[in-house]
């Protein structure tokens, strides 16, 4: 029971880390906001109040002595300081060992926290606030205060099961003590007799009168771990005279009758949900669109109205769930993007350079496990930037560039992707020098020419990455392999384009979900494929007459565009018999708009994907299988490849001096 | 002389691939299934037969026939797919293999496994743990590890998965 807590506690202790980071990082930007200042100090707060709760004594000691500080710099008795900044995120970082320590991974350096409050209290200028016997809860320093003094009508009545997870009522009345003088009476009334009585059960309730100087926030704030299970209300008592007026309006905001209100102001209502629950959901969901999809196959055979208005019904209500529950999974890029600010922030000192980090589209969402797998290749091209992209401020002045680098992030849907962009203006690629190098590894052949786009995947191919005389003169390429790897785990791709001297852009194409798309089933001869519907344009009749008028250009005119169209019977290598009127559909690609025929388009289809697996992880054009109402298999085709490969093939027979080299190129870095 | 990996008595299943009688350690099989239908996955290698719907998961299916050197099933009334389960580069992977027939499950006692002869089998000597006598018949155990091994898989990897020179005009 009591695990089960401080697991809540260990995950809440490290998003409020989070966003203590975010906090402090913008404070780094506006030193004067009192704002982020007081972000940051809640979460301080927070982290203290629960740890200490929870029998954390360690880390809600530590958290007070910064508390403390933030609190000084609320007050503006201290100043935001680059100093204090770092010696703030070196703390949160040491919280977090302690966290690890606690979750049974890893050890606490002791030395490293004591050497951090020391630095602290150099910059506060003031002593270990907390000495070792102190209980955890009390000398709150932070009380926010009202000016003058009141009298306060306290009613608690705890939750029944507030014992249970481990709040004991009398240190909350004892931290109330603290802030002034306390009269308690104990409301026995609800106890029942022995025989019925609980022992684990709170029976009882304190009416209580305070007479304080502090706010109405700060009594609050001391039942703010029981405030949503407990009966509290707070109201002032009218001073004899003067003050009727205010008191009018003072009870009715204050009194919290459903338990919630006023601290929950900010806070969306939301719940914790672990992440395997929620991937057993979309498991589930999977297999109802599958068995759904057998269902609309019944139902039309059947010809019966009756089981086929049911039938709609369910697939009506399925989209509705899938969309749903797909949802649910989706996040924000932001606390990805955020976590990236303290990287550039870090090493921008560790490494004397002045970088700083736009971002743009943080609201984008992704699914979860996306997003999961996207950090690592971040934070490897992020370091490529700061440490290889982005000069020093001496040699950026030198070639005419401010003296702060920049690194932009950005994210924005297209179609069923995200594109992530990260560009720095810093000194770029230089072609040739990775073409040499290319061609010293025996990549590619002398005589090969290749465009630059094909030039700089080499950067990403793992044998070439690490060389480490790459890095020395082109500056580019540690751990990039390491991208391209987890970047195609996600099915997705990696564009690269530069400027020598003007920077480089690594763009990120990686798909919205890996579990359930909106699909266009589709047939060529027995088979069938499925095609993103959100890439699907339009779909246009293509007849013998057209072949025949057309000359065997595989071009079809689309109300007046000329679009290209690839046989897919043709390009599968599969025996069909040509019906005579052929259907093209229109894909946007990122190569543009490409017509695929086919011999009949089915309509649309709730695709769950289903990886292919190990033994057919080389295979580009189909990104993964799906299940249809009949039990067969279906394949999923990724247009983008498709044309990309039917290009290449075509490049490869026009260019046959070179295509040696470029198959050596696709097996390196299949984009 | 018995097999140095094999030393307790275990369980095989065999299977004929055309007369020749193959056996598989019970423990890797997790299910036969009757031949259902494949889908192919375009410009793949031959012996890649496809994939298969199990149960809601897609299984990729191989014919060891090719696997082999020996000629592309054909489907009969007895053909099967076993179903085995191994580690694959640190990952459990399923993969359905076809099968002729698929005949009983066998006990072997150790001294009733030799090793494997250099010469003289149909199929790559490594690809034999050993081979089981039973009455006066000889069985080939399989080692299905390595048939489908990192290296074997490479050598699929090694095959030129787009054949250049397509007709295809844009």
């Amino acid at each position: 029971m009591i695990d089960k807590y401080k697991q809540a506690f260990q995950e809440e202790a490290r998003e409020l880390l989070t966003e203590l980071e975010s906090a402090l990082l913008e404070l780094d930007q506006n030193r004067d906001d009192r704002e982020i200042v007081g972000r940051a100090f809640r979460a301080l707060h927070t982290i203290k109040g629960s740890g200490a709760m929870f029998g954390f004594d360690d880390i809600a000691g530590f958290a007070h002595n910064l508390e403390t500080a933030f609190d000084q710099l609320r007050d503006g008795r201290l100043a935001a300081t680059s100093d204090l900044i770092n010696l703030t995120l070196a703390a949160g970082d040491q919280i977090k060992t302690m966290l690890d320590e606690s979750a049974g991974r890893g050890a606490v350096d002791q030395s490293r926290s004591a050497s951090i409050l020391a630095e602290l209290h150099q910059l506060t200028g003031m002593e270990d606030s907390r000495r070792e016997t102190e209980p955890a809860l009390t000398a709150e320093p932070d009380v926010p205060t009202s000016g003058s003094v009141h009298d306060w009508r306290i009613h608690f009545r705890p939750g029944p099961n507030i014992l249970l997870n481990g709040t004991n009522p009398l240190l909350l009345l004892a931290e109330l003590r603290g802030l002034g003088q306390l009269q308690i009476t104990l409301d026995t009334a609800a106890i029942p007799p022995l025989s019925e009585m609980d022992a684990e059960h709170c029976y009882l309730a304190w009416d209580m009168v305070l007479t304080t100087a502090a706010a109405a926030e700060a009594i609050r704030d001391v039942f703010i771990f029981v405030e949503d299970e407990s009966e509290l209300t707070i109201e002032r008592v009218p001073d004899q005279a003067a003050e009727t007026q205010a008191t009018v309006a003072a009870p009715a905001r204050q009194s919290v009758p459903d338990g919630r209100g006023a601290s929950g102001s900010g806070t969306a209502s939301s719940i914790r949900v672990s992440t395997e629950r929620l991937d057993q959901l979309v498991n589930l969901v999977g297999e109802l669109v599958t068995v759904q999809a057998r269902l609309s196959e019944v139902a039309a055979r059947r010809d019966d109205p009756d089981v086929r208005e049911i039938s709609e019904a369910v697939d009506g209500l399925t989209a509705a769930l899938r969309e749903n529950s797909m949802s649910i999974r989706m996040l924000p890029l932001k606390t990805t993007f955020e976590r990236s600010r303290r990287l550039v922030h870090d090493l921008g000192i560790e490494l004397h350079k002045d970088v700083e980090l736009t971002i743009e589209g943080a609201d984008t969402e992704l699914d979860k496990t996306v997003i999961d797998q996207l950090n690592d290749p971040l934070v490897h091209i992020i370091r490529n930037s700061m440490d290889h992209g982005i000069e020093t401020p001496e040699a950026r002045r030198a070639a005419g560039k401010p003296p702060t680098g920049t690194i932009h992030l950005s994210a924005r849907h297209s179609g069923a992707n995200v594109l992530i962009k990260i560009s720095d203006d810093g000194r770029g690629l230089d072609v040739e020098r990775v073409r040499t190098r290319a061609i010293e590894q025996g990549l590619i052949d002398g005589a090969a020419r290749l465009s630059e786009t094909e030039i700089f995947s080499f950067i990403l191919a793992p044998g070439f990455s690490t060389a480490r005389e790459v890095t020395s003169v082109s500056g580019r390429g540690v751990g990039m392999d390491v991208v391209r790897r987890s970047v195609e785990g996600l099915r997705g791709s990696i564009d690269i384009a530069s400027k020598p001297g003007a920077g480089l852009t690594v763009t990120l194409r990686l798909p919205l979900t890996l579990a359930i798309i909106d699909g266009l089933l589709v047939r060529v001869g027995q088979a069938h494929f499925v095609l993103p519907l959100a890439n699907s344009l339009e779909c246009v009749e293509l007849t013998r007459q057209d072949i025949l008028e057309s000359n065997g250009k595989h071009l079809a005119n689309v109300r007046g565009d000329l679009v290209p169209y690839i046989r897919l019977s043709e390009y599968f290598q599969m025996e069909s018999d040509r019906p005579d009127t052929e259907q093209i559909m229109v894909v946007e690609t990122e190569h543009g708009h490409y017509g695929f025929v086919v011999d009949q388009v089915l309509g649309d289809h709730q695709t769950v994907i289903k990886n292919l697996g190990r033994l057919y992880r080389n295979v580009q054009v189909v990104s993964g299988a799906t299940i249809l109402g009949d039990g067969t298999v279906a394949l999923i085709l990724d247009p983008n490849r498709v044309v990309q490969n039917v290009v290449q093939n075509m490049s490869q027979n026009k260019r046959s001096p070179g295509w040696r080299a470029r198959r050596s190129v696709d097996r390196q870095h299949p984009n | 002389m018995s097999v140095t990996e094999i030393t307790d008595t275990r369980q095989y299943l065999t299977f004929k691939l055309g007369d020749e009688v193959y056996a598989t350690d019970v423990s890797k099989v997790r299910e036969v299934l009757d031949f259902t239908t494949i889908t192919k996955i375009p410009r793949t290698p031959d012996f890649m037969s496809g994939v298969i719907n199990l149960r809601g998961n897609v299984v990729p299916v191989v014919d060891l026939r090719l696997c082999f050197e020996m000629s592309k099933t054909v489907k009969t009334v007895n053909t099967c797919i076993v179903v085995v389960e191994m580690l694959l580069e640190g990952e459990t992977t399923v993969i359905g293999a076809l099968a002729d027939s698929v005949e009983e499950v066998i006990d072997l006692e150790p001294e009733q496994i030799q090793p494997p002869p250099r010469i003289g089998t149909q199929i790559r000597t490594d690809f034999i743990k050993g081979m089981g006598k039973r009455d006066a018949q000889f069985i080939m155990i399989l080692d299905m590890d390595r048939v489908f091994s990192a290296e074997e898989l490479s050598a699929v990897r090694g095959v030129e998965l787009i054949k250049p020179g397509t007709e295809v005009h844009a």
